[in-house]
């Protein structure tokens, strides 16, 4: 049977990549730093976690948690990895938009 | 070791995202993003930070609205959703919401400042117990349309003579005195007045300590006593509870204290100290020195324009007696905040709150082109909603309340407005001229929602309050109380007793409000409310107990649960009777509940009327039909047939094509699908 398409909005996909590159080290705090220093985009925490929540919703995260730590007040830690379902909708955004920048370098410039 | 944000905003964190799967997450986030911080930054940076953040936060989750919702909750559900909704979109501008909700705020504010001046001046000047019964007769001057004078002592001795035992209980009158208090301490000048011996019942106020003037005190010679005001008790005389009996220097007189005011009663005109008003009995009265003002307690029961009668009768008199001093002299009644008011204030005061009601208008038409503006700014999101499915009426629902929420926002900052605005004006008034302008002191922003009793009594001291409560006017609360007593047969405490007293109070009226609807009534109450549902409620009709009767809910639930158990009876009374009903439409019959009113009556030839097993149903036979038996029968079209069973509403049986009759009977109708019910099961 195949699988339901997913798709991502924009902040999604960011999310996702900063979700690839953060690998083991992949929490809320960290992703939302990542988010303002690669893609210059600053939003509110509530907004963070209401796009990983969804995104955890629509299969393409996957949360586990970690050790209670002191320095969180004896919480733990909320980490997240990008499941093969959130991998094929990246490569499914990446196709889309390569296919639609393709024949448009010369309107839109080559970089 | 770690820095610790502050634990309380922490907990209260913790509270607000309870709703959000990644709860402990989020606090443990921002916990460890706060310590981060506070090692970049200072404490008092981070704490600000964190409150920052945490507050953003709890907004967001504790007004955030759900995904998804069922299509058909609970309007209260929905109500708390276009709430939530309404919030958001207001917090989303908050320029325009803080310029409509300052707006609003000056415009109330203005006119309840301006109309807390004329409550205090104008309504109620004076906090003496039913002041609307202290009345002020005053003679009218000669040519001089409404123009009062004082009143002559003859004329006052002939009106207390002559109105004694009538409309005017007590007549009392008194004149200024300038009082010189010597001895003790240094010399002092205090306002006083000469009153007449009934002055204070007239006021409805005893002494907090000693008695009130005697009449024999009147007399010249004998008048050499003086009472004194709670505030000059206290500055002058340290609070000597042993001053009763004691003499003092008076204008170089010795006079002997018989009593201290409470605290508060300072009438008239910031009055400290009084002393009676004497007569020489050698020498006739004057009856042309107009030196007298003169008030009086209406009796129980009259008004003020029989006062105004008599008191028109004896100034008739007065003329044809006394032609040469009484010439075109009458006499007009007034109540004593109308008499003791400045000419002219009335219109001054209405002319400010027109101007305040003007400027309250002027604010209002400025918000209505805000909300103008941002309506056009909205459009389109209006057409999204509307594509999406979101009906007019809910559209227009959110918008009253967005309305609504900004008006109530603005209600805490129109009542700091207010109270800002009076306590400008109240000290542009010197000190010295406050005595004489009555309530000046009284302008307040109050909550107070009755006429005269309660406020004063808050403002009346322990003396007075006493009193007051003893001889309270009855309250609607009492009276209901009245209504329901022939059911307990409880006896009534008597009036000054401590209980009696209270009941005036919230509390009391409520217990009296329970006490009221005593069983009877209740069950009338009940029968009346299910009659009006009955249409649905078939047990009702058929004479299900009012025990059941009052504990019906209008949920839909108890009303399935009530048919299937009709349905029930229904379908083994046909099973016993041979029939088996074809699927079919449904169609009323016939208003049987009319039937059944006429036939509980006793109308003659209503209860012949009646099916056979409607009677049984009313005399209670357990295996009688229902009522949904008789009020449906099929039609043998296969309409519905073997359909599930599913509660349904007139509207859903309209949509199915069914009759309009039939839709009528509403969940009735769910009973009208029995065959195709038994066939699914």
């Amino acid at each position: 049977m195949k699988a339901e398409e997913v798709y991502l909005g924009e902040l999604e996909q960011l999310l996702l990549l900063i979700v690839l590159r953060l690998a083991g080290d992949a929490y809320a705090n960290p992703i939302g730093d990542e988010l303002e220093a690669s893609a210059g985009r600053r939003i509110a925490r509530g907004a963070l976690y209401t796009a990983l929540e969804r995104l955890e919703v629509k299969g393409c995260l996957r949360s586990t948690m970690g050790e209670p730590l002191a320095e969180r007040g004896g919480r733990a830690r909320r980490y997240f990895t990008v499941t093969p379902t959130g991998l094929r909708a990246l490569r499914n955004s990446r196709r889309v938009l390569l296919g639609l920048w393709a024949g448009l370098e010369s309107k839109l410039g080559a970089s | 070791m770690n820095p610790r944000p502050p634990h309380l905003l922490e907990r209260f964190l913790d509270r607000a995202v309870a709703s959000s799967p990644y709860r402990e997450e989020i606090v443990g986030d921002l916990h460890e993003a706060y310590a981060a911080v506070h090692a970049r930054r200072s404490a008092a940076y981070a704490r600000g930070w964190y409150a920052l953040h945490a507050l953003r936060l709890a907004a967001r989750y504790l007004l955030r609205t759900p995904a998804v919702f069922p299509k058909r909750g609970h309007s209260m559900d929905r109500l708390a959703m276009d709430l939530r909704l309404a919030t958001r979109s207001l917090i989303k501008r908050p320029l325009m919401t803080a310029t409509v909700v300052m707006t609003l705020a000056l415009g109330i504010g203005a006119n309840a400042a301006i109309f807390g001046i004329i409550d205090a001046l104008v309504i109620r000047p004076f906090t003496m117990r039913d002041v609307d019964r202290i009345v002020m007769p005053v003679q009218t001057v000669p040519n001089e349309i409404g123009k009062r004078e004082s009143v002559t002592p003859a004329n006052f001795l002939d009106w207390r003579r002559d109105l004694e035992g009538k409309s005017i209980q007590d007549l009392a009158a008194f004149e200024w005195w300038e009082a010189n208090l010597m001895g003790r301490d240094e010399p002092e000048h205090a306002l006083g007045f000469h009153v007449s011996s009934r002055f204070f019942d007239v006021m409805g106020v005893r002494p907090a300590l000693g008695r009130p003037f005697l009449r024999e005190e009147e007399i010249l010679g004998r008048d050499r006593k003086v009472m004194l005001s709670d505030g000059l008790w206290r500055r002058r005389f340290g609070q000597d509870p042993s001053i009763v009996g004691q003499a003092v220097l008076v204008d170089g007189a010795q006079s002997e204290v018989v009593g201290v005011m409470p605290p508060g009663f300072d009438f008239p005109m910031g009055a400290e100290i009084w002393a009676p008003l004497a007569f020489d009995p050698k020498t006739p009265p004057s009856r042309t020195g107009t030196s007298l003002t003169v008030v009086g307690r209406l009796a129980p029961g009259r008004t003020v324009a029989d006062a105004q009668a008599e008191m028109a009768v004896i100034a008739a008199r007065l003329q044809r007696d006394f032609p040469r001093e009484n010439r075109d002299r009458g006499v007009r009644v007034y109540t004593v905040a109308a008499g003791m008011r400045d000419v002219g204030l009335d219109a001054i005061l209405s002319l400010w709150q027109a101007a305040a009601l003007f400027v309250l208008l002027i604010a209002c038409a400025n918000i209505a082109n805000l909300l103008l503006a941002r309506g056009a700014e909205r459009a389109r999101e209006m057409a999204v909603r509307l594509a999406l499915g979101s009906s007019r009426g809910r559209i227009i629902r959110e918008s009253m309340l967005e309305s609504l929420l900004l008006a109530m926002a603005a209600v805490p900052l129109a009542l700091a407005a207010a109270w800002t605005f009076l306590t400008v004006i109240r000290s542009f008034m010197p000190a010295r001229l406050i005595r004489f302008v009555a309530g000046w002191n009284e302008m307040a922003v109050d909550g107070r929602n009755d006429r005269g009793d309660a406020g004063a009594r808050r403002r009346r001291g322990p003396g007075v309050r006493g009193a007051a409560g003893a001889a309270d006017v009855p309250r609607p609360g009492r009276r209901r109380a009245e209504v329901g007593r022939p059911h307990r047969q409880r006896p009534r405490p008597p009036a000054s007793s401590p209980r009696a007293g209270r009941r005036g109070n919230r509390a009391g009226d409520a217990a009296a409000r329970r006490r009221t609807i005593e069983r009877p009534q209740r069950d009338a109450l009940s029968c009346r409310l299910a009659g009006l549902r009955s249409e649905r409620r078939p047990d009702v009709q058929a004479g299900a107990s009012r025990g059941a009767l009052r504990g019906y809910r209008e949920p839909p639930a108890v009303c399935r649960r009530v048919d299937r158990r009709a349905e029930r009876r229904a379908r083994c009374l046909r099973r016993g009777a041979g029939q088996r009903p074809a699927g079919g439409r449904l169609e009323h019959v016939a208003p049987c509940r009319d039937r059944r009113s006429a036939d509980s009556r006793g109308d003659a030839g209503a209860g012949g009327r009646l099916p056979d097993c409607h009677r049984r149903l009313l005399r209670g036979d357990a295996d009688a039909a229902p009522l949904g038996a008789h009020l449906h029968r099929r039609r043998s079209s296969g309409h519905g047939a073997g359909r599930r069973r599913q509660p349904v509403d007139g509207a859903q049986v309209l949509a199915r094509g069914a009759t309009r009759s039939a839709a009528s009977c509403g969940s009735a109708a769910n009973r009208g699908r029995p065959s195709s019910a038994s066939a699914a099961t």
